[in-house]
């Protein structure tokens, strides 16, 4: 079996979180104007929290492929 | 296709030294967010999620540089799909989950819940992956088990909610995920 890189379980993940969201969003009709009312520090906190996030969920992939789970 | 030999090896201390770091990571992951529901109160959970999302997907676009399809689409096999969709969806529910759990709790407090991952992890690895346990393990998981509940119950004046409810279904979900992040190589 081809193993895969780290990065694409998060991309699937993240990509299916938002389309999902943006969906139930457009369905209660939720405005998406609130992305632009952000401050800069609430943009740089978002880019970290993301980065962050991206950072965990590929430290994780990596670990549970070096070790079995019950164990981790 | 041919396995190569390096990555099959069990390699225990990277494991766990990985392991360790992503819990650090996921720590931050989760104060960053109180952080961000406390600087914007207006902002709600679908909206912070939407925004993340976005993000994330930006920056990993732009980590997997000319890749992309290299990296989505051909690296995936056919006999892996159906664990990666198991682990989206149950990501997605998660990460809602989690959200709504941070944005009315203490981050202390779910950081308290998560602790029982072990537990969970241990029952479902047993059935899904075949995974095996020494009674030790079992002792050390039912004492972390009776600490995690004792905090549980002096954490409930802390909250901005009287139950814990919340915080336990985004635990129990992450466990899930967690779950199905090792169907992806077991296979």
């Amino acid at each position: 079996m081809r193993k895969m890189s780290e990065c694409v379980v998060s991309t699937y993940v993240q990509l299916t979180i938002t389309l999902v969201i943006a969906s139930m969003m457009l369905i209660q009709n939720s405005s998406f104007s609130f992305l632009a009312e952000f401050s800069m520090g609430a943009w740089l906190l978002l880019i970290a929290s993301a980065v962050v996030n991206i950072l965990g969920s590929m430290t994780k992939f990596i670990a549970i492929k070096n070790h079995k789970t019950s164990d981790l | 296709m041919e396995v190569k030999p390096t990555e099959t090896k069990d390699n225990p201390v990277k494991g766990i030294a990985f392991f360790i770091l992503s819990t650090v990571f996921m720590v931050l992951t989760n104060t960053l967010s109180k952080q961000q529901f406390i600087m914007t109160p207006t902002l709600s959970v679908f909206d912070a999620l939407f925004a993340r999302g976005l993000v994330s997907l930006v920056l990993l676009a732009l980590y997997m540089n000319r890749n992309i399809k290299a990296e989505l689409i051909d690296s995936v096999d056919s006999s892996n799909l159906k664990a990666l969709v198991f682990r989206c969806g149950s990501g997605a529910v998660c990460q809602v989950i989690a959200f709504q759990s941070i944005k009315y709790f203490d981050v202390s407090t779910v950081g308290m819940v998560c602790s029982l991952a072990p537990i969970f992890v241990c029952v479902m690895a047993y059935f899904l992956l075949g995974e095996r346990m020494n009674y030790p393990d079992v002792l050390f998981l039912f004492s972390v088990f009776c600490c995690v509940t004792l905090v549980l119950l002096g954490a409930g004046s802390g909250s901005s909610i009287d139950t814990p409810e919340v915080a336990v279904t985004g635990g129990a979900m992450a466990l899930v995920g967690l779950i199905a992040t090792p169907m992806l190589t077991a296979g």
